[in-house]
């Protein structure tokens, strides 16, 4: 799936984002049936407590006891039994219903429980297109040739904000299920998440799903593969997980074609985590795939990269829900638990080993989450800003992309500057701290992070994610802005539409290439701070939803950017300021005004918006007065309905933030992002 | 709280209900002396005299000091459109309320007719009754105005009632009542009325802006219709013909400009613009409304609908409804007192909170003022800082007059956008919201 887009045009779409993210937390699916993630959108955030606390199967031990651990609960199996494999889809291609169909065929979990979940969780890629969260599942097959082997699915989240936890989650497997819709074809998000299992050396299976479709064209969809991918598919599977065709076809293939992981339980233990989240009642638990050596009940380990210790307390496989085993050995995947505070110790990509009997090298692809786009979160209600930076804290101890640093601003008070990796991750953070925490946020318009070389002696560069921190145009040299690969698959339809678009956002035309009849790839690099904003949803728009986009940091580049400072009443509005190009500032200025003329309400007196770089003034505009607003009749009975109105009126008003004399309602600060761009000049 | 000497009594019956008008009442049909019409009336009345005689005194008239209990020196009556009800029944209910509180014989007694519902002769039997001042709704001087608001009279009767108001001796004061803004009202046509209004010399004119009340026929004609961007009205009709049935209602600017015309031409005509939408002659202000403006004094009310305001924190309203209302004075023998159904605020904060915001809105309604002296003596020095800094960080200077005495809002401009003022007020004043 290849969906980002501006938070800001996004609202109807929350609740899927909102999901995932309480399926992080919400004890990964513990025990429920339900591999996928399931639906739990529009909960509160008491009730997704309450829901995980039902699922967790194992209560809560008091210290020093240990879980009891049935020998037979596990089917043992050598090495060269064991099969981990990954599934890679584009949204709506049916990688839900695959990986639901493949657990109940190999009997792993009851057809009764789940049924629910099918439906689920289609809702949820609906919805969103999002896999909600990483998880995996150990599943017993007997294969035609009479043995029995161990298959491990591991689940990779479907979001380019989320492509390091793609990447881990690919690494921990041998192979992968490349599944297509038969009547579509290949997307964006595939093809990335393809070369991702390429460079990890996975075998790739290719699955033509729902070939029972009319509209399925085996065919043209095998060519694709080929001419996009360059896969064989000669043996490519033809499936319909909905009408159960082909499931054994594929249990077969991954047995036959997927390579057994090499077994190295004789070396010293090294796992990879390609999964950690934080349950409230028992900590972080981490789920990994042990690479060498074994991990057991009661070893001390350490996390080679943040060199955090830890004592196994639990350790074992999920089925998907956790079971809990003696020992893990090389080519097994499972969790563990140990007392671990925080995911920060425990991160994605790092790598476990023996305290007493440590590994000379960690596993390699470790990399710390750089955040790539920027807001300003400020409690609407100023007296609030311990409790925002309360669960600022709170989220971090689960999400160790999450950064922040407090920012203070006349208008806006006191808040914080947050760094996410996406903007899907940004408003996933929104989401939780508006829901679970209660708070009331003013978001100011994300921002990417730029490089300002200083013209000191030293050249000095400077990390620039606010731009009302730009320093000066005097005392810099030049600005450095980062550039993304951008990669859009088409029908051809839309391919002047989009290349249009692309251009208009300061996208370098690359590649262009025919995959199949009527559908077209088109590479760009465009500078990403172009692509968070409403690009996603033209994007979409312009392609009746057809069209799907990935992309890649690339690189940062000089341009000649400038900062649009707004002055609302004659006074700089900061939160309101943005770094955009020189050749688009003045448009941009334009419909910045204009918007923000729309977006301010009326007041009581006439209000002059200006857009100006530096000194110089590029647009200007007014809101006139407001003339009447008065209760005409005020006697006895019409008191208390004139004190209802007021208070009303003032409650409104205390959400809006003052600039001077002037009340900015919440809406506003995401002016920029609602610009139309498309405009001619 | 000073001594309660005040009374408002709702009369609600009314022929036909106005295109305006939400308010509650209790419709009679076009003909009004009908049988079944008076039948309703009395027993309405009878309700109400039972009320009035079950109703206490206030705590603050009880623990009067000066002697006696002091009589009712405003009572007001108000609708509906009182001028439906025979002389005798409003005789019955001014002699409930002078047996259970008392009358002053200098009281102001009022009353709202409405033209087409009364003659010089019904007339003179109510000021022989004790009602001393008029108050005469004929809303607009424009025929087609009329018709569209649904009023139930012409402009012929209301010239009838216009002479018969003038000629009557017993009327020491009367008012005359103009609504702005009206659907099809023209500025033009808005110069004329005015200019009418003061041809026919009355001691006091009430100019209403028109709202558009939800529930109401305007308010289906043209609420859906008004969110055109900053203020500026689209009337969007579905079908040709109900267009042609609606006129225009003026848009915000054309009627804060009817607002204008009228602060300047009436004040101009030696009117006081004493409140948002009062004018009056000096010395003839309607002393029963500005009761409830200065917010330190309160008063009875009588009847459906009737809000009364007997100690601070203790504002109640009466049922809306015919049948509730009779349900409600059915129980009132078993009430110890009104106040136990009374809305009771929990914290002082709250009450104080209330106070101040009662003292404030209602202040800033009139020429007059909020009382900085007062304000400070009941509320003390931080509010009256925290207020004085708000005004100057808030409000645009020109809508604001401020000494160390008074805080006033300018005529008209300020007076215009008093909702926004004090709302932006209620922000920035913390006594007003936290403790």
């Amino acid at each position: 799936m290849s969906g980002i887009a501006p938070s800001a045009a996004r609202g109807a779409t929350l609740g899927a984002a909102r999901a995932r993210a309480l399926a992080r937390d919400g004890g990964g699916g513990d025990a429920s049936a339900r591999f996928f993630p399931t639906r739990r959108p529009r909960l509160s955030g008491r009730r997704a407590v309450r829901v995980r606390a039902a699922d967790t199967p194992v209560v809560p031990k008091r210290k020093g006891e240990r879980v009891k651990i049935d020998p037979n609960a596990v089917l043992q199996v050598p090495a060269k039994n064991i099969r981990n494999f990954s599934i890679i889809a584009h949204i709506d291609h049916g990688k839900s219903t695959l990986a639901d169909t493949l657990i109940s065929r190999t009997g792993t979990v009851a057809d009764r429980d789940m049924e629910a979940q099918l439906l689920d969780s289609m809702d949820i890629e609906r919805e969103r297109g999002i896999t909600i969260k990483l998880n995996s599942a150990r599943m017993n097959y007997t294969a035609r040739n009479g043995e029995t082997y161990v298959l491990n699915l591991i689940d990779t989240p479907g979001h380019v904000d989320f492509s390091y936890e793609v990447s881990r989650s690919l690494a921990a497997c041998e192979g992968a299920l490349l599944v297509v819709d038969a009547s579509q074809g290949v997307e964006a998000q595939t093809v990335a998440n393809v070369y991702l299992a390429l460079e990890n050396d996975l075998e790739i299976i290719p699955v033509l799903n729902k070939i029972d479709l009319p509209g399925a064209e085996p065919e043209r969809v095998c060519r694709e593969i080929e001419d996009v991918l360059g896969l064989d598919t000669s043996q490519a599977v033809q499936a319909s997980a909905k009408a159960n065709i082909g499931m054994e076809d594929i249990l077969e293939q991954i047995v036959e074609l997927v390579p057994p992981p090499p077994d190295t339980a004789d070396q010293p233990l090294r796992a990879l985590i390609f999964d950690s989240y934080f349950d409230s009642y028992r900590g972080v638990v981490c789920v990994f795939r042990v690479v060498d050596g074994t991990i057991s009940v009661g070893d001390q380990v350490k996390l080679m990269n943040t060199g955090a210790p830890a004592t196994v307390d639990e350790v074992g496989i999920m089925r998907p829900n956790k079971v809990p085993v003696t020992t893990l050995s090389a080519g097994e995947v499972g969790y563990f638990i140990g007392n671990i505070k925080s995911v920060a110790d425990a991160r994605v990509g790092d790598t476990i080993t023996s305290a007493k009997k440590p590994a000379k090298e960690p596993l390699e692809g470790y990399a710390e989450a750089t955040p790539m786009v920027y807001c300003g979160l400020f409690p609407t209600d100023s007296d609030r800003y311990d409790d925002l930076r309360e669960a600022l804290g709170k989220l971090q101890i689960n999400d160790a992309a999450l950064c922040y640093e407090p920012e203070q601003s006349s208008a806006m008070g006191f808040g914080f500057r947050c760094g996410f990796l996406g903007l899907l991750h940004m408003e996933i953070v929104q989401e939780r701290l508006e829901r679970e925490y209660n708070l009331d946020l003013i978001t100011t318009a994300p921002s990417v992070v730029y490089k300002v070389y200083m013209n000191d002696a030293e050249q000095t560069c400077v990390d620039c994610a606010n731009p009302a921190s730009l320093p000066d145009a005097g005392k810099r040299d030049r600005i450095e802005e980062p550039y993304v690969n951008l990669e859009l698959i088409t029908p051809a339809d839309y391919v002047g539409s989009l290349m249009e678009l692309s251009t208009q956002r300061r996208g370098e035309f690359i590649d262009m290439t025919y995959l199949s009849e009527g559908r077209t790839c088109l590479k760009y690099e465009i500078p990403l701070g172009e692509v968070v904003t409403d690009f996603f949803d033209e994007l979409k728009s312009r392609s009746k939803g057809y069209a799907s986009m990935e992309y890649s940091f690339l690189e940062y580049r000089k341009n000649d950017m400038v900062r649009l400072d707004v002055m609302i009443n004659g006074e700089p509005a900061e939160p309101l300021a943005c770094i955009v190009h020189k050749d688009k500032a003045y448009a941009m200025g334009r419909g910045l005004v204009d918007k923000l003329k729309e977006l301010i309400p009326r007041q009581m007196f006439r209000i002059p918006i200006q857009a100006a770089i530096g000194a110089k003034i590029i647009a200007s505009t007014s809101i006139s007065a407001m003339r009447k607003d008065v209760l005409a009749k005020c006697y006895g009975g019409d008191i208390s309905r004139k004190k209802k109105l007021l208070k009303k009126q003032a409650a409104g008003k205390k959400r809006m933030k003052q600039f001077g004399k002037v009340e900015v309602p919440q809406e506003a600060f995401m002016a920029v992002l609602k610009v139309d761009q498309n405009a001619p000049n | 709280m000073e001594p309660i000497t005040s009374a408002y009594l709702h009369l609600p019956f009314c022929r036909r209900r106005c295109h305006y008008c939400d308010f509650a009442i209790s419709l009679v049909g076009d003909d009004a002396e009908s049988h079944i019409a008076l039948q309703g009336m009395r027993r309405y009345v009878d309700f109400l005299i039972r009320e009035i005689a079950l109703t206490p005194y206030s705590s603050s008239t009880c623990d009067f000091e000066g002697g006696d209990q002091p009589p009712l020196r405003t009572v007001f009556f108000g609708g509906g459109t009182p001028s439906l009800l025979p002389p005798d029944l409003l005789g019955s209910v001014i002699e409930a309320l002078r047996e259970r509180f008392g009358i002053d014989p200098d009281a102001e007694i009022s009353m709202e007719m409405d033209p087409g519902t009364f003659d010089a002769e019904k007339l003179t039997q109510y000021v022989d009754l004790g009602v001393n001042r008029v108050s005469l709704g004929l809303q607009s001087f424009d025929a087609n105005v009329l018709k569209w608001a649904g009023r139930g009279h012409t402009l012929e009767e209301s010239r009838e009632a216009l002479a018969a108001v003038r000629a009557n001796r017993g009327v020491e004061r009367w008012s005359l009542d103009l609504i702005s803004g009206m659907p099809g009202l023209t500025k033009e046509a808005w110069s004329d009325s005015l200019k009418e209004a003061i041809d026919v010399a009355p001691h006091h004119i009430s100019v209403y802006d028109l709202q558009v009340e939800e529930g109401t026929l305007f308010g289906s004609w043209y609420n859906a219709s008004r969110i055109g961007e900053n203020g500026t009205n689209k009337t969007m009709v579905s079908n040709l013909n109900s267009r042609m049935a609606r006129p225009e209602l003026p848009s915000e600017d054309e009627s804060a400009e009817m607002f204008h015309m009228a602060s300047e031409t009436l004040r101009g005509a030696g009117y006081e613009h004493y409140e948002v939408s009062s004018y009056a002659k000096v010395g003839s202000r309607c002393a029963h409304n500005q009761v409830y403006w200065t917010g330190r004094q309160g008063w009875y009310g009588f009847g459906m609908s009737a809000t009364s305001f007997t100690a601070h924190g203790k504002q109640f309203a009466r049922p809306r409804k015919m049948r509730d209302y009779e349900a409600y004075v059915e129980a009132m023998a078993a009430f110890i007192d009104e106040p136990s159904r009374a809305r009771t605020i929990k914290s002082s904060f709250e009450a104080r909170a209330e106070a101040l915001l009662e003292r404030l809105m209602l202040g800033l309604r009139t020429r007059n003022g909020v009382d900085l002296v007062h304000l400070r003596q009941d509320f003390g020095d931080a509010v009256l800082a925290e207020i004085v800094s708000a005004v100057r960080a808030g409000w645009p200077e020109e809508l604001v007059e401020m000494d160390d005495y008074r805080l006033t809002l300018s005529d008209p401009g300020g007076m215009l956008v008093s909702t926004q003022l004090i709302s932006t007020l209620m922000v920035r004043v913390s006594s007003l919201h936290t403790p």
